[in-house]
């Protein structure tokens, strides 16, 4: 018999205690994985969306909490063209909105030049590309459209009902970018009262390495006070919406490991007080005080391990099937990182310590005269 | 401190194995005097019955000659040396004691040979040569066709079967051994005695608790205790 075999042996001799423990971690383990999946998966979209389009940096108004609320003079994009080291510097106006069509909420729509490489780049998989003229038209991501049930022709009302048509439909594997819309610089403008008023420019340094792409930041923040210049990364890190799903994940991550920890502080508690004579003769029969820790805290690792494996299959169950729902699949990429994953099988082992510690420690301390007299 | 794992001193042969001086343990209240100067010597080999009614200290006795618990006064020697040279009261137990308990004490998740093995986790020995030495001490208890049942599945006299051979799993110097046949009715209890009868011819040295007088019979020596002291002469 291997020294295993007898934690598991004990694990399966009281299998209701068992599972229902191995689904508190279960649960805690779900809650951690998901939601910090979702939110790594989300940033990662964002910084994957600016590594395609080849931007080296976003140039934004300081100081702005959010960066959807930088207000920048569209006058800025052509300065920061004619620097020396910019290969191409775009405009772009992005606001969220929410709609009555379709009752969707926070969906977020780019403006960019119909000739910048952004929108060029947009794979339509129905319609046509946005033209240089005509009625305002919108590119609609896949995921937005199957959650807005719209397809190539239909209209879509935007603030105060005004209609713009849909003239075609991307796909895009970056959730990002397939739950947003993309319409012309100047009829967004138009729509959101802001004209000659852009969000962000997004530039390409002629000279990508690191250095270069330093000095160009330096240059593009002495043309204005008022104006920063961030690496893609920096930018999506700092980003106060990301920063607080962040906190959110994490909250609500802690709470659940929290009682996932309690629950098995609480079960491991009963194990030891169950089997105080089991102890107390494995005490007797010359067993030292660390294999008995090692016994309970081997137990709690095995139920945690198992809660822990649970929960990443359900974290990722329910994470598939959130994007595939019309209104999450927006935001909730379908995938969750293996690093996430061990993350979670971490946490759920250190839950296993934590809430076996005290049990073990109370275990191995027991007189084992008393623990035979104990009924 | 010397090596709890060195050879015995061959000039010990004729020495006690287990020696007890003027040992008192008095509980916690301080009023009950379990255990009141008792002295004894146990040598390899001899099989010593310790017998007196119910709360007279056999028990306690047995736990502070075991190692279980400590006596407010008096010491105790085990080839010589005393118990608290020992680094790790554990230790001891592991290398030179075995315990069978009155209410044998299986842990029921687990089969009678895995129960078997249970003290061999403070040995060197291998999984295989614990699963070995296992079926061995079985066979020696006329267990091993019931090797693969749990305590559960087993009847009174077999489990305490299997507690004995669980005892022995270390090659204890001494076996102590509390009420082995408190829980048995008669005919299974004298299945005990022939299996300890059977251990005393092949050396082992016993010490056992008991009420029984048939069992009390077959040892070489028999203690009396009363009110926590020796009343038969020592010897």
């Amino acid at each position: 018999m291997w020294f295993l075999t007898y934690i598991l042996a004990n694990v399966k001799g009281r299998i209701t205690r068992s599972l229902l423990t191995v689904s508190g971690v279960a649960v805690a383990v779900a809650a951690v994985v998901s939601l910090v999946g979702i939110v790594r998966g989300f940033e990662a979209s964002l910084l994957e969306l600016y590594d395609r389009q080849g931007i080296d940096l976003m140039v934004s108004q300081s100081g702005r909490v959010q960066l959807t609320s930088s207000v920048l003079a569209e006058s800025l994009a052509d300065e920061i063209a004619r620097l020396d080291g910019v290969a191409q510097a775009y405009p772009s106006l992005i606001d969220a909105l929410s709609l009555d069509d379709g009752d969707m909420m926070g969906v977020v729509i780019q403006g960019w030049p119909v000739s910048s490489q952004p929108l060029r780049s947009l794979e339509l998989t129905e319609g046509q590309p946005l033209s240089d003229s005509g009625p305002p038209a919108v590119l609609m991501g896949r995921r937005l459209a199957e959650a807005m049930g719209k397809s190539v022709g239909d209209s879509v009302e935007l603030l105060d009902g005004e209609p713009f048509s849909v003239a075609g439909i991307f796909d895009s594997y970056n959730v990002f970018e397939s739950g947003s819309m993309v319409t012309r610089l100047a009829d967004l403008q138009q729509l959101l009262l802001r004209d000659g008023d852009i969000t962000l420019v997004g530039v390409v340094a002629a000279d990508r390495d690191p250095e270069s792409v330093a000095k160009l930041r330096q240059r593009i923040e002495d043309l204005h006070p008022g104006i920063d210049a961030n690496p893609v990364r920096e930018l999506a890190e700092s980003s106060t919406e990301i920063r607080m799903a962040r906190a959110f994940a994490w909250l609500t991550s802690t709470i659940a490991l929290l009682i996932g920890s309690i629950g098995m502080l609480n079960t491991m508690m009963m194990a030891v007080f169950e089997r105080t004579r089991e102890i107390a003769m494995l005490r007797a029969l010359g067993w030292r005080r660390r294999r008995i820790i090692a016994l309970v805290l081997g137990e709690a690792s095995v139920l945690c391990a198992a809660g822990a494996a649970v929960g990443i299959v359900a974290a990722v169950v329910l994470v598939d099937t959130l994007s595939k729902m019309p209104e999450a699949g927006r935001l909730v990429a379908g995938d969750i990182s293996t690093a996430v994953m061990l993350q979670g099988l971490s946490l759920a082992l250190a839950l296993g310590v934590l809430g076996g510690l005290y049990p073990a420690w109370a275990a191995a301390r027991m007189a084992p005269v008393d623990g035979l007299r104990h009924d | 401190m010397t090596d709890p794992h060195a050879e015995a001193d061959p000039r010990l042969e004729d020495a006690p194995l287990l020696e007890a001086d003027s040992l008192r343990r008095r509980f916690a209240d301080g009023q009950v005097m379990a255990v009141d100067d008792v002295s004894l010597q146990i040598r390899s080999g001899e099989y010593v019955a310790l017998v007196g009614p119910s709360g007279c200290g056999k028990s306690t006795l047995l736990n502070l000659l075991g190692g279980l618990d400590r006596p407010t006064e008096g010491q105790i020697r085990f080839r010589n040396r005393p118990l608290d040279d020992w680094p790790d009261p554990a230790r001891f137990r592991a290398n030179e004691l075995g315990f069978v308990f009155q209410s044998f004490h299986l842990v029921s998740v687990l089969n009678a040979e895995q129960n078997v093995q249970l003290p061999m986790f403070e040995t060197p020995l291998r999984a295989s040569e614990r699963r070995d030495k296992a079926r061995h001490l079985l066979d020696t208890v006329g267990m091993r066709h019931r090797a693969r049942h749990r305590p559960g599945e087993l009847s009174i006299g077999e489990r305490q079967r299997v507690a004995i051979a669980r005892a022995l799993a270390n090659d204890p110097a001494l076996l102590l051994a509390d009420e082995p046949t408190g829980n048995l009715d008669s005919v299974t209890a004298k299945e005990i005695f022939t299996l300890l009868d059977r251990l005393r011819v092949d050396g082992t040295t016993i010490l056992l608790v008991t009420h029984d007088p048939n069992l009390a019979r077959r040892a070489h020596r028999t203690l009396s205790m009363r009110d926590g002291r020796l009343v038969s002469p020592e010897g």
